[in-house]
């Protein structure tokens, strides 16, 4: 019997796309999303080398001076410290809590959500409803609470964050799961004797993989402003480590004299923030509609 | 001829009472006390509307459901007791074929990797290329299609790769679920010869579950008609399409009958 | 009443569908049926300005006399309510599930006869007791979600039908339904046809439900017409070899208590697949995939008439052409 191939591949080009044209081809959202991130990145891991100034150097002949001038670019704040350097260290630390935070909170996360998906009766209830109550507890109370516990610092924020994030990843896991859970080639598998394990770390997982990452990108900047939020409130980082809400605390009583020490920190904020939710839209936008071309015709 | 598969008295719900609620006095049984008997090597057709509980008696017999009440029987012993002691050699002779070729393939796995699960799961061991060729070959596809991916290829091919992916381990019985309902009917005509073939050389016994009486018609022996979780008719094809006992069987018949072709 | 010509509809430069000659008379039931990536769909639809986003239709389609190519969305809208009834495949994707049945039908009615909130509402009842839903007055009051999947269907066609249009499109309004639900509905199509003098364009991609609603049918592939004409002495008679093709390839060609003495006889089957839009070869659409073709069929393929009003485009046919073979 002759072999068939089916004439659903397109026509392929004749030499393979410039890099431009690949460029071209991916959504905006994700190309000035991935320029962003990749700033804040830069910018963190540079000032584990260096920065303009010694982060901490303290220099009270200095002390608040406009941005540009006397070769300080971004200023200084009340005790002289050079706020271009603090910003710098800023990102470095954010990238490190949010980070971390992220990659710990996901793995319990999407087991959790894994197994909600896959039981039935009553674990399945439980193990829903932990994710939803987990959802519902407030960030802030429960960082300060943990703070309380353990002391203020890096520390406190990303166990605050791991346990906001964990019942949140799982709670998005469960959805997409169960979809690929009701698909026939799940039912296939238990047919051939596939444990419920198997079918969700080889099937189900890889299966959702995309929509994870999507998801972390956006979680990478909630993370970076519940940091923020946290050392604002004094509960998060403490001098002499970096972290930009404190820096936006310490500039609240500054705000008419030099509005500058807030806006520096803020801007950072938001352009991390701004950067990792466009990236997060940016790898939506190119993980779903692909699976469209090409798709499976019933012909 | 012996028996292969038989059922006696199956229930089944997919309700669970959680532990603080009542349980009903009697629940409704999506299957609903169905009694019947394949003997091998024929082909037996279940027929029935939406809500029949057709595709949940193949499932059953299968194995990959357990009934609520009764007992299912593969040659001459309980499923559960297969299930139990010899689960893998139960799985080897019963395979199934599904609705939807599209959804039948983890989108994710090629073709080759997706073709040698049963072989994997079920007898431990890594079937290689050749093989799994030559098992492709019996459903007339050649080895390219082992790279690609299930949305590289049309839904007859992706049915046709079903169908050699259930006979990989030459099962002794094979349950087809509406297998093609989501098929053109150039198409389906490509699957159904197939079946037809192999139930042919390979001594197939073939439960092939329908809402199409034509398809029925053209390829089982013997049939079945389920309505709400019961069997309301049972018999030889000719007999039963011929001569049918029920008033359900018949408007059944008069439905199929007013879109024939002549 | 129906005249389309030259109907072209192309999606990203590629043509999808090109049917020269398609003519449907007042109160005439068309059957227009084709396999998966036929266009049967997209040359229903595109008739009367529903094809998709990015798609470009050219041609002429002539309703009542009236071109339809290139009037505006609103003007097209408005003729569909008044003169177009559309009936889609999936009833509950159709209806707004946040409205009650009964309104949904008054709607069509209020937007293009003009009529009153009670007087529409009046009329809808009627409505569906035409369409022979039970205790019409309390199922006016329900939800969509709250009746089963033919009685859906029968609401769809009541809105169909509500401004009384000269035509009637159905686009596989069966496929989602039980096979004893299908009969019911094809029943009614067939008796509104009658009752109203309402034309039918009905698209399926199954020869038997075309042929218990039709009495004329067309045959696509690939965007292009096969075959057309009467309905059985097509089916019994095919001339294109896919036409052939796709009837040898039905199980149900005859009553199924004569079917199981032909058991163990193969269906026929069509070599290949479907090529994608875009790789259809030059020529007869189908020759690539036909066990009949000729070196010819590459290139222009002239029309056979037969005096039945049965035409079609093939080389080598299943039956013999007739008196008039006219160059097409």
């Amino acid at each position: 019997m002759a072999s068939e191939t089916a004439g659903a591949s397109m026509a392929g080009d004749i030499r393979s796309p410039s890099l431009r044209q690949r460029l071209s081809r991916l959504p905006l959202s994700f190309l000035v999303g991935a320029f962003l991130v990749a700033l804040f990145v830069v910018v963190g891991f540079v000032s584990l080398f260096w920065t303009p100034y010694p982060e901490g150097a303290l220099s009270v002949a200095n002390r608040l001076k406009a941005p540009l001038t006397d070769g300080y670019m971004f200023g200084t704040d009340r005790m002289g410290r050079d706020v271009l350097s603090q910003v710098m260290a800023g990102a470095r630390n954010s990238l490190f809590v949010s980070v971390i935070s992220t990659l710990i909170a996901l793995v319990p996360g999407v087991l959790l959500g894994l197994a909600a998906a896959s039981a039935r009766g009553l674990p399945q209830i439980l193990l829903s409803r932990v994710a939803d109550v987990g959802v519902a507890l407030p960030g802030v109370l429960v960082a300060l609470v943990v703070a309380t516990a353990i002391g203020a610092g890096n520390l406190a924020s990303i166990i605050a964050i791991v346990v906001w994030f964990v019942p949140l990843v799982a709670r998005v896991t469960i959805g997409p799961a169960r979809q690929i859970l009701a698909r026939e080639f799940v039912e296939a598998s238990y047919s051939y004797g596939r444990g419920r394990w198997f079918v969700l770390f080889r099937h189900v997982l890889p299966n959702i993989g995309p929509l994870i990452i999507v998801q972390g990108s956006v979680m990478f900047a909630s993370a970076i402003l519940i940091e923020a939020s946290l050392s604002y409130l004094g509960v998060g980082a403490q001098r002499p480590t970096p972290s930009w809400g404190r820096l936006l605390n310490e500039a609240l009583p500054l705000i008419d004299k030099a509005p500058s020490l807030m806006i520096f920190p803020g801007a950072a904020i938001m352009i991390s923030v701004l950067g990792f939710n466009l990236l997060g839209d940016g790898l939506r936008t190119m993980l779903d509609p692909q699976q469209q071309s090409g798709s499976a015709r019933i012909a | 001829m012996s028996l292969l598969v038989e059922a006696e008295s199956l229930h089944f719900t997919y309700a669970q009472s959680l532990p603080w609620q009542k349980q009903a006095a009697e629940p409704s049984w999506i299957i609903d006390g169905v009694s019947l008997a394949v003997e091998a090597g024929t082909t037996l057709g279940v027929v029935g509307e939406s809500g029949s509980g057709k595709s949940t008696l193949v499932r059953l017999l299968c194995g990959l459901l357990a009934p609520g009440k009764g007992e299912i029987r593969f040659g001459g012993r309980g499923t559960g007791e297969w299930l139990e002691r010899d689960a893998r050699e139960f799985r080897r002779r019963n395979q199934m074929v599904f609705q939807s070729p599209a959804s039948s393939f983890d989108p994710r796995m090629s073709i080759f990797r997706s073709l040698q699960e049963p072989a994997r799961a079920i007898e431990r061991r890594v079937p290689s290329r050749q093989e799994v060729t030559g098992w492709l070959e019996r459903v007339g596809l050649g080895p390219e299609v082992l790279d690609r991916y299930p949305h590289q290829l049309s839904g007859g091919q992706l049915q046709r790769l079903a169908v050699a992916r259930a006979l990989s381990l030459g099962p002794k019985l094979l349950y087809a679920d509406e297998p093609t309902s989501a098929l053109d009917v150039s198409v389906q005509a490509k699957v159904l010869n197939l079946l037809m073939d192999l139930r042919k050389d390979l001594g197939l016994t073939l439960v092939l579950v329908t809402h199409d009486l034509a398809v029925v018609g053209r390829i089982c022996e013997t049939m079945i008609v389920m309505k709400s979780g019961k069997i309301v008719e049972t018999g030889a094809t000719a007999d039963v399409l011929a001569n049918p006992r029920t008033d359900y069987t018949r408007k059944l018949i008069e439905a199929a009958d007013a879109t024939s072709l002549f | 009443m129906l005249e389309i010509r030259n109907l072209k509809v192309e999606i990203g430069g590629r043509e999808i569908v090109m049917i020269d000659a398609l003519d449907l008379d007042a109160g005439e039931r068309l059957g227009l049926v084709g396999e998966s990536g036929s266009g049967k769909t997209m040359s229903a639809m595109s008739a009367v300005g529903l094809q998709p986003q990015g798609a470009r239709v050219t041609g002429s389609v002539k309703l009542g006399g009236r071109e339809l190519i290139g009037l505006s969305d609103g003007q097209l809208a408005q003729l569909r309510g008044a003169e177009v009834g559309v009936v889609f495949q999936d009833p509950l994707r159709s209806l707004n599930p946040l409205m009650r049945v009964g309104s949904q039908v008054a709607e069509p009615l209020r937007l293009h006869a003009g009529l009153s909130k009670s007087a529409a509402m009046e009329r809808a009842v009627a409505l569906l007791e035409e369409v022979r839903l039970p205790d019409p007055q309390g199922l006016a009051r329900r939800y969509p979600h709250q009746l089963s999947g033919g009685q859906r269907q029968r609401v769809l066609i009541a809105m169909a039908i509500a401004c009384s249009p000269k035509l009637l499109i159905a686009d596989e309004p069966t496929t989602a339904l039980d096979v004893t639900v299908q009969k019911d509905i094809l029943e009614l199509l067939l008796r509104l046809s009658r009752e109203r003098g309402m034309a039918l364009l009905f698209v399926s991609h199954n020869l038997g439900v075309i042929r218990a609603v039709s009495e004329k049918v067309a045959v696509l592939y690939g965007g292009h017409l096969m075959e057309i004409g009467p309905v059985d002495e097509v089916l019994r008679h095919p001339g294109h070899r896919y036409t052939e093709a796709l009837v040898g390839a039905n199980p149900g060609r005859s009553r199924v208590a004569d079917l199981p003495s032909q058991q163990g006889q193969h269906l026929t089957t069509i070599e290949g697949a479907v090529p994608a839009a875009g790789r259809f070869p030059s020529g007869c659409r189908f020759r690539n995939r036909c066990a009949f073709s000729l070196p010819g069929c590459a290139g222009d393929i002239p029309q056979t008439r037969l005096a039945s009003g049965h035409i079609f485009r093939c080389l080598n046919p299943a039956i013999e052409g007739g008196a008039d073979v006219a160059a097409g």
